[in-house]
């Protein structure tokens, strides 16, 4: 098995905040206690026509002053550098060595072009934006050099990252992670959400009236560390996290609450306490009349009797709605409010709608209460949702999870070169070579009918259908049925590199066409990072654990990291699909095949099915022997983790696929010297770009599909020969991705 | 009797412009791949049917008030967008026709 340790509540250490009540934790917490929000009316731009005035936006002065103390950062960025280094502080990190500190943040779609204008929008202004660029520009500023991963599920963003944290941390990869996210307010957004019918005309009232949202900015960090250390203080500890996927809609929630309820409950079973320990829900509570009320009966599902007496408010009626920042702003207001014995109010309120919790807590001021469990949820466009469980204690220590073997259960690509061309290769035996077709470089919109089923796509962007496409084929190739298993017992993990191009051009076309007023809400709810992973959810019924993994280079190999982990944690996982997509664009995938190296990108996806447990499957499948996560450049480390301790002898082969970059290049033999080198042996170096081209996401994943592939069906002799492998049968594989921006990640695969 | 049967056809005409109009919106700011022959006004638009999502009831929303100057949003909800005919009466209960 993993080297997954003993699992101890993770510590929270560390708080900073910059956001519309005050540009650090001591005023958001004045503001809490003395029922003061930061809604205003919008004075950055003209909200004439959108019928609605008010957001939580940062006062212009001291946006100006923040903007002079970190010149040359986008604000977005500077609110995260800024509550970063206040967390940093507040924790004393400089206790531990910078590579052992961890950074996962929630991001999602920043910047549309020049956001002080409404007029045109230059595509080259913009082009192809990465949110991990940010995210590793971060990390620089606080000194992390352990690994900073960017996770993006749009309004759910930073509260999906203390999944990841909390695994991270509890197989040893660090010793503190800062979970954090950002979010600001560029006049789009405000445009989309108006578009969507979802703001509301006045200061928001969460479960009163008027309906509506506002929209607000800031950013937040939490530090955790793990809890068997003496730590200078500690605010609380991470005692549960879950989440689920609606698999329903892309922009509205499933009506019932049944995801909301999925992920709380989730994360009470983590917790391993009972709704009625509870003592506090902060609920995502926009404003709207379909997320309020679905959650309020998802919140009321998962809690029983005990929801008709817990006070459950909304935090947004005090910040706004802060999109990728909600998750972390929000769980920082429920740990202070925890800490200081009351609950938060909902501001703004006179009489409850139908259908509001109980016990909304309509005050202008919080009120006292003593509890020690509180929980904390989000949801998100696409039907991404997630529920953090706080303590003031930390509980029994967590039971480590039954050790069950984890193995490749399924695989499917779509690539330039055709479907399951990974498939072929081995098939066929024509090894990593020239395939028909792919020297166009693009999918073709026949051949993703074929195989999704699809023939109407008016609803689907092409990132979306290559994801569908290659989920599909991984799930025919596991010979499953996601019906088999109802209850939710089947994740999804995306990978991804940049804002959907296709999406983002329409997106940019209706602005420049038809005025801000005019944009289409479609293209809106297609350029959130997570858009695909919704639809595909959607499209093959999976109900259960969720993240995005918006690391761009590498991002696949991530998200199969993230979904074994998911499946270590948590007994009611079977199985976790990782499905990393490309899509980038017609200029970049011009001329990307076979043998390019030049840096231009190829467009496709990868999937994976990992499962748990014993089947008839299971005997003949590759297993997950180790798995190993270290920061950028740090790549030998990853691998002997995934090794643990046994002998590099054993390895036969290492997959990879490079970007082309002597860098990168110089990483991997780097790292290859040092595991192998060391001990006087040499393995060959299976890169898998030549072949394929390089498309950022999704090439780390199908370097895992081909050492998987390797592992069952041996490797032809044409690619022996061409790769140096010599005779031997394959029995253990090591997957290995270098990245200068986010991670180095190994999974030892064994077969037999 | 004349005059009463004279506004009931002019009634009819209009309920058969707002049905044309509304066919046209849902082709053109739909995207739906469809003739105008090939939309049953009875057939459910959400869930099965037409099988639109979220995103078009807030499109449809929007144009309707465009075209017909009818804010939908504000006297229907979603369950009275079930079916083309529902929209073109909310339409013309709307201009009190």
């Amino acid at each position: 098995m993993t080297n997954q340790s003993k699992s101890d509540r993770p510590a929270i250490t560390g708080m900073g905040a910059f956001c519309s009540l005050g540009g650090a934790i001591p005023e958001l917490t004045e503001a809490i206690m003395t029922g003061r929000d930061g809604i205003d009316v919008v004075r950055r731009f003209s909200t004439a026509e959108f019928g609605t005035q008010y957001a939580a936006m940062i006062p212009q002065d001291r946006r100006d002053a923040l903007m002079q103390r970190h010149s040359g950062l986008e604000p977005r960025l500077a609110m995260a550098v800024e509550s970063g280094r206040e967390a940093w502080d507040d924790a004393r990190l400089g206790r531990h060595a910078s590579h052992r500190i961890a950074l996962v943040f929630g991001i999602c779609v920043g910047k549309f072009g020049d956001g002080s204008k409404s007029g045109a929008h230059d595509a080259a202004a913009v082009r192809d934006p990465r949110l991990q660029d940010e995210v590793h520009e971060i990390a620089h500023r606080l000194s992390i050099e352990g690994p900073a991963i960017a996770v993006s599920t749009a309004c759910a963003s930073s509260a999906h990252t203390f999944g990841l944290a909390r695994d991270i941390l509890d197989h040893g990869f660090a010793d503190a992670v800062m979970v954090g996210g950002t979010g600001d307010i560029p006049i789009e957004m405000f445009a989309g959400f108006y578009a969507l019918g979802a703001m509301g005309p006045a200061p928001c009232a969460p479960y009163s009236v008027p309906p509506g949202l506002n929209l607000g900015e800031g950013a937040g960090f939490l530090v955790l560390e793990r809890g068997n250390r003496r730590l200078p203080h500690v605010y609380g500890y991470l005692i549960g996290y879950g989440s689920s996927l609606d698999a329903y809609d892309a922009t509205t929630p499933e009506p019932g609450g049944a995801g909301v309820a999925r992920a709380i409950a989730r994360a009470l079973h983590d917790a391993g306490i009972g709704g009625e320990e509870i003592g506090y829900v902060n609920s995502h509570g926009t404003g709207t009349s379909e997320n309020d009320k679905s959650e309020w009966l998802g919140i009321r599902k998962a809690l029983g009797d005990h929801a008709l007496h817990v006070p459950v408010s909304s935090s947004k009626s005090f910040i706004g709605h802060t999109g990728a920042a909600a998750g972390i702003l929000e769980a920082i207001i429920t740990l202070i409010a925890m800490g200081r014995g009351v609950v938060p109010p909902t501001l703004h309120c006179s009489r409850p709608r139908r259908l509001a919790p109980v016990d909304p807590v309509f005050s202008p001021m919080p009120r006292p209460a003593s509890y020690s469990c509180a929980v904390s949820c989000n949801s998100a466009f696409a039907g991404a949702n997630a529920a953090v469980a706080f303590g003031k204690n930390d509980h029994a220590p967590a039971s480590a999870s039954g050790g069950r073997r984890l193995y490749v259960k399924g695989a499917g690509s779509i690539t330039p070169a055709g479907p399951d061309a990974l498939m072929k290769c081995m098939e066929a035996g024509v090894g990593l070579l020239q395939l028909p077709g792919s020297g166009s470089g693009r999918i073709g919109g026949r051949i993703l009918g074929e195989i999704e089923n699809i023939s109407d796509d008016r609803t689907l962007d092409p990132i979306s259908r290559f994801s569908i496409a290659a989920s599909v084929l991984a799930l025919r190739n596991a010979g499953m049925r996601t019906d088999e298993r109802p209850g939710a017992g089947i994740g999804m993990v995306g990978g991804v590199s940049r804002v959907p191009a296709a999406s983002l051009r329409e997106f940019r076309d209706s602005i420049n066409q038809r005025g801000l007023i005019g944009l289409s809400s479609r293209a809106f709810s297609r350029i959130v990072m997570n858009a695909a992973l919704g639809a595909t959810a959607k499209h093959l019924g999976i109900h259960g654990p969720c993240s995005n993994i918006a690391a761009a280079d590498g991002a696949g190999l991530l998200a199969v990291l993230a979904a074994i982990m998911v499946l270590e944690h948590d007994e009611n996982t079977t199985d976790m699909f990782a499905v990393a997509m490309d899509e980038p664009g017609p200029e970049a995938a011009e001329g990307s095949l076979p043998s390019s190296s030049s840096g231009s990108r190829t467009e496709g996806a990868g999937c994976v099915i990992i499962g748990a447990g014993a089947d008839g499957r299971s005997g003949t499948s590759p297993h997950i022997d180790g798995i190993g996560l270290a920061g950028p450049g740090r790549a030998e480390e990853a691998m002997r983790s995934a090794l643990g301790g046994r002998d590099p002898d054993g390895i036969d082969a290492v997959f990879c696929s490079l970007d082309g970059t002597t860098a990168t290049q110089r990483l991997l033999d780097h790292a290859v010297a040092g595991v192998w080198g060391a001990a006087g042996t040499s393995v060959p170096v299976i890169d898998c770009t030549p072949a394929l081209g390089y498309a950022e996401a999704s090439s780390s994943m199908f370097a895992f599909i081909l050492g998987a592939l390797a592992l069952t069906r041996g490797l032809a002799d044409p690619v022996r020969d061409r790769f140096g492998c010599g005779t031997r049968t394959l029995s253990n594989v090591m997957i290995l991705s270098v990245s200068q921006i986010n991670a180095s990640a190994a999974v030892l695969l064994t077969i037999g | 009797m004349d005059t009463m049967r004279t506004d009931m056809k002019e009634r009819i005409e209009r309920r058969e412009d707002v049905l044309r109009r509304l066919k046209d919106i849902f082709i053109n700011n739909l995207n739906l791949n469809l003739h105008p022959d090939e939309i049953d006004p009875d057939a459910a638009l959400f869930g099965t049917g037409l099988e639109l999502d979220s995103i078009d009831a807030v499109e449809i929303a929007i144009a309707v008030e465009a075209a017909f100057g009818v804010k939908l949003r504000s006297i229907a909800s979603k369950g009275s967008f079930r079916t083309m005919n529902t929209i073109a009466d909310l339409i013309m209960e709307a201009r009190k026709e």
